[in-house]
């Protein structure tokens, strides 16, 4: 195929998907003239360079769309959508000839007679003979545009002899060469005046060039530093940074020439759904946001489709028709909402419709009899779990197959095409109100930061998306790994992690087995059908893992831990694929070359769980181990607890979630001012203490410290510690009676009893300590209030209701509650609360949390005051974020009085003054 | 491995390899390099006859062991430090073809090629396209294209399986 016509069809192509979105637009906008002076312009090039290049079947096509659109032009004719769809399939029929030229370098057979008839039929209805305005351009007229051209590009050269014969026989003759190109230069400058920028096309594979060359300049430079590090030769420094610097300028700027908009990936959605809309008879928008949002050009390839296919999902599954619509109390109109926006290094997709939402039980009920969840499963999955079988093969929806989005392909495809970019796929979905689905993917995937590690002397590199954490035995810890049906498992936190280690990993897995998907046969085949020797092993009990650590890793839905013998550093690496003689491997995604110049392996997670099959054997490893009884209702019900050594003293334990970060300093940099122990940190300094004066060694060494950091009050103080034993998640059953200054209380951590560290009580300390001396020194705890004075412990009779979705908060609060005397009822939402309430259920005094799911506290306390029972009961609100603003909304509202969470002094002498108030009140 | 074309050595410039008392005559045509024994990293799961990948100047290269696609014992396995690889690209990929050492480069002409010997075998037969006499010994001239040919087909039968 020539040049020319190459150049034609992309240039079409382009067009074509511009002409959709304005067709869509003008559909919605029809007085736009402007928008339709663009799209009159666009089909016209196409017809008159189908002219030139001797293409008479898509001109014929493209001239009969030219004058229906002219008659819209001249107002002489509405816009109608049969009209709309009369040229929405004239440019299905030019993009189909296209693609025909494309493919074949010659337009097909057959001609466009029914269309072009429909077409002027609608023109000549219209009562106007002549075929549009515009003379129709057959190669007679040819040298019109081109004269046009001459003229607007004037042309050192002598001006083209048109020759109208060769056109169709021979349309690469330099006359036309040059006619063409003279043409292009008027529309290209026309183009420029429009978009008010420059675009050059460029081929891919010479910018795939440029970056991969760029890549290896990376690596020489990479090994270059390396070596003047070693070498400690001062000369080359200076030169060597401003290398260094340009060589990363560069590397930035060439990816950069990779980026596209998403909006590029998103250009066929409107029409689309515009079609949909049609052939479905609903009534749906579409709406986009951050079409702006630029990604490697590689990855907008892979998300195009599964992008297309959910959009798609939603218009035929998602939005009701619009009866059902207005029944439900919705507006007519479904939405979609698509949106892009960057998080974190990566790209977020938000899509949403406002339809009929997923209904759990229908979809538990199609699993079941699709057979990919069995009948205890079904009955013992939450919603959330039920949902997520729509990414499971084998899984639609749809009653009836549609020909809109039952084509074979479901959620499963989606899903796997997302993982397969190390992307990752949620979905939350309410029933009767719409469904939502969030997509998460990698800006680029040619140059990745992955962490080296060592496994049996040779490195690898593991892409750092997929890392979870790194988890370390020590040799006392032995007991945590554990066999299941000769399979190792590690104990991480409560759920069960299987393990791969190198003699698994290396190993070649028996053909047969490896083909077999079904858990159930793969686990029994194990014990006898595994010859490789590390499987022996395995039986035997014999998992060595010395002094290794777990890598744990994350594929998709499956987890598993590899184990390794040490951990290099994390180095930002340029993958290159793996030569073809090695593609039988299976678990590398691709070699690299590191700093130091050796050319290392790269695994691939997704490579190493399918061979493995830890995909879906997590929740039945979990199952098996756990006796089923591992729901998340009751996961929910946990709380991750940090759990210490500090001193002497019993552990301590702090929510994990009230510790800000993990710092190590120098025992050097903490220096003592008066009484206390101050760091340098982050540009303030930063108190430090310990529990309960309990000591730990800061003479020398590392001094390992929890930072505990209040954000609204800014205030902040570092709990310097010994050791961290452990994060355990686990139900918080708290005994208040070993309360003390610094300690709310004890509970019991896999049997030994750990003191629950009060970290308001070291926050204060630290407002304390820079604000007013010994504000808080020796508060005890009931018995006493703040101003010495013995009050009544016992509270009979009072009772008290506790609104909190935080389980932590929930029995953190009342069991100091029920010390102080009080009944203590609690209820973890809004809703269950006013349940409670319609049940006829009367307190003295309710404490409620403001952030809560499906209600706020704030409009819970408006509707309780509006009108219910307990309207004239005092509503004390518990937050840890305040702010004046807030606790002004919060009294207007309806709240007697406002304390932070964590301060349970204040808490304490807050229901006391209100109970008292109430009192006088009532009296 | 019917469908590897079997080729007749071509006249032109070749380079005399050996790998013990084997020798071995390859065209210098499709050579980039020569280079000694380099740093490798080895590619677990991978063909026996695969040393693993290396960095040469910023490309990584396969290594491919010749006496061990032979059926000859692995270079490595003898401990053959001052081991000889000729660099070459097949199909935009580049390989290292390990020998032991390296010789001279000599003319060698269509009608001075001999047909393999009915009796070598079939591994042989496979990568060889002729042998040529020198006065001291002789030589098998070898197709390198077509070994790495014979590793793909392979790859990809192992492929088809697990799908």
């Amino acid at each position: 195929m020539d040049d020319l016509i190459q150049e034609f069809i992309a240039e079409t192509t382009e067009s074509l998907s511009e002409l959709d979105l304005d067709l869509v637009k003008l559909e919605q906008d029809p007085g736009n003239t402007d928008l339709l002076g663009r799209i009159f312009r666009l089909m016209h090039t196409i017809k008159g360079t189908c002219g030139f290049l001797g293409l008479p079947r898509l001109e014929k096509v493209a001239h009969a769309a030219e004058n229906l659109l002219d008659l819209f032009r001249s107002g002489d004719m509405d816009v109608t959508q049969d009209r709309m769809t009369l040229l929405f399939q004239s440019i299905d029929r030019v993009r189909y000839i296209v693609a025909e030229i494309e493919n074949t370098g010659v337009e097909p057979e057959g001609d466009d007679d029914d269309l072009i008839a429909k077409l002027e039929a609608e023109v000549s209805g219209q009562s106007v003979e002549e075929e549009g305005s515009e003379d129709p351009v057959v190669f007679d007229d040819v040298t019109e545009p081109a004269v046009q051209a001459e003229s607007a590009a004037p042309s050192p050269q002598d001006p083209p002899a048109v020759d109208v014969t060769p056109v169709s026989a021979n349309p690469v003759s330099a006359n036309n060469e040059q006619q063409k190109q003279n043409n292009q230069n008027n529309q290209k400058a026309k183009a420029t005046t429009e978009k008010n920028a420059e675009f050059l096309r460029v081929q891919v594979h010479v910018l795939e060039d440029l970056i991969n060359m760029v890549s290896e300049l990376v690596l020489t430079r990479n090994q270059l530093l390396q070596l003047v590090r070693l070498s400690n030769d001062v000369t080359v420094d200076a030169p060597l940074q401003r290398l260094n610097r340009i060589v990363s300028d560069l590397q930035e700027g060439v990816m950069k020439t990779r980026m596209q908009p998403i909006g590029n990936a998103w250009s066929k959605l409107p029409r689309i759904v515009r079609d949909l809309t049609m052939d479905l008879g609903k009534k749906i928008t579409l709406e986009m946001s951050g079409e702006e949002t630029e990604l490697d050009r590689q990855v907008l390839e892979m998300i195009k489709d599964p992008l297309t296919h959910m959009v798609r999902n939603s218009c035929d599954h998602g939005i009701e028709m619009p009866e059902d619509r207005l029944a439900a109390g919705k507006p007519e109109t479904g939405t979609i909402h698509l949106k892009a926006y960057h998080e974190g290094g990566f790209i977020i997709v938000d899509i949403s419709d406002d339809g009929k939402g997923l209904n759990p039980q229908a979809i538990g009920d199609k699993a079941l009899e699709k057979g990919l969840i069995d009948d205890d499963q079904r009955q013992t999955m939450s919603d959330k779990q039920l949902l997520q079988n729509i990414f499971k093969a084998g899984f639609s929806t749809a009653e009836t197959v549609t020909n809109v989005s039952g084509r074979g392909v479901g959620m499963d495809v989606v899903r796997t095409n997302i993982e397969k970019i190390g992307g990752t796929i949620d979905m939350d979905s309410v029933h009767g109100k719409g469904t939502k689905f969030k997509i998460q993917i990698p800006l680029t995937l040619a140059i990745i930061s992955a962490l080296i590690l060592e496994i049996d002397d040779c490195r690898y590199a593991m892409p750092q998306l997929n890392i979870q954490e790194l988890v370390r035995i020590n040799p006392g810890d032995d007991q945590k790994i554990e066999m299941i049906n000769d399979k190792p498992v590690f104990r991480l936190r409560g759920k069960i992690l299987p393990l791969i280690d190198s003699k698994t990993l290396f190993s070649q897995v028996d053909d047969d087995e490896r083909g077999d998907k079904s858990v159930a046969a793969s686990l029994q085949t194990d014990a006898n059908g595994e010859p490789d020797p590390s499987a022996l092993d395995l039986n035997e009990g014999q998992f060595d893992i010395g002094n290794k650590l777990i890598v744990v890793v994350a594929a998709g839905a499956s987890h598993f831990g590899l184990v390794v013998d040490a951990i290099h550093d994390i180095e930002e690496i340029v993958i290159k694929s793996i030569s073809s003689v090695l593609s039988d491997t299976a678990i590398f995604a691709g070699n690299t070359i590191l700093g130091d110049g050796q050319a290392i392996m790269i695994l691939d997670p997704a490579g190493i769980a399918s061979r493995f099959e830890v995909s879906d054997n997590m929740q039945k490893l979990d199952d098996m181990a756990a006796g089923h009884d591992l729901q998340d209702e009751r996961r929910d019900e946990k709380t991750a607890m940090l759990v210490f050594h500090v001193g002497r003293g019993a552990p301590k334990a702090i929510p994990l979630a009230l510790i800000s970060r993990l710092q190590q300093f120098h025992a050097k940099d903490i220096s003592h001012s008066g009484d206390s122990i101050v760091v340098r940190f982050e540009q303030m300094l930063l108190p430090l203490g310990f529990v309960e004066n309990e000591q730990t060694d800061i003479s020398s060494g590392m001094v390992t410290t929890l930072i505990l950091a209040d954000d609204v009050s800014h205030a902040a103080f570092g709990l310097m510690i010994d050791s961290v034993v452990d994060i355990v998640e686990t139900e918080v059953e708290l005994t208040t009676s070993t309360a003390r200054d610094g300690v709310i209380g004890s509970m019991t951590i896999d049997g030994k009893v750990v003191d629950v560290v009060d970290i308001t009580h070291y926050l204060d300390r630290s407002k304390a300590d820079f604000f007013s001396v010994d504000a808080h020194a020796g508060t005890p705890f009931a018995g006493e209030d703040k101003d010495g004075n013995v009050v009544p412990v016992q509270q009979d009779g009072v009772s008290a209701l506790i609104v909190d979705d935080s389980p932590f908060f929930r029995n953190m609060l009342s069991p100091i509650l029920r010390a102080a005397g009080y009944r203590v009822t609690v209820s973890e939402d809004a809703v269950s609360a006013i349940s409670l309430h319609d049940k006829g259920k009367m307190f003295d005094v309710i404490l409620s949390d403001i952030e809560m799911p499906q209600m706020t506290g704030y409009e819970f306390v408006e509707k309780m005051r509006a009108d219910s029972a307990w309207k004239d009961l005092p509503f004390i609100a518990l937050t840890s974020h305040t702010t004046p603003q807030d606790i002004e909304y919060g009294y207007q509202k309806g709240f007697t009085e406002y304390i932070g969470k964590l301060n349970k002094d204040e808490l304490i002498r807050t229901m006391r003054s209100v109970l008292a108030k109430k009192e006088v009140k009532a009296s | 491995m019917s469908d590897i074309e079997h080729k007749n050595g071509e006249s032109g410039q070749y380079l005399i390899l050996n790998i013990d008392a084997h020798y071995f005559a390859v065209s210098v045509k499709n050579i980039q390099d020569v280079i000694r024994e380099n740093k490798k990293t080895p590619v677990p799961l991978s063909k026996d006859n695969i040393n693993g990948v290396l960095n040469l100047r910023g490309h990584i290269v396969t290594e491919i062991d010749v006496a061990q696609s032979l059926g000859l014992s692995k270079a490595t396995d003898r401990g053959a430090g001052d081991g000889f690889a000729v660099v070459v690209n097949v199909d935009g990929e580049a390989y290292s073809f390990r020998f032991g050492g390296v010789g001279d480069v000599i003319e060698i002409e269509t009608d001075q090629i001999d047909p393999l010997p009915e009796t070598l075998q079939k591994s042989w037969h496979r990568v060889a396209v002729g042998v040529y006499r020198m006065p001291e010994h002789l030589v098998v001239l070898l197709d390198l294209d077509m070994l790495i040919a014979q590793i793909k087909s392979s790859c990809r039968s192992v492929v088809n399986a697990v799908n």
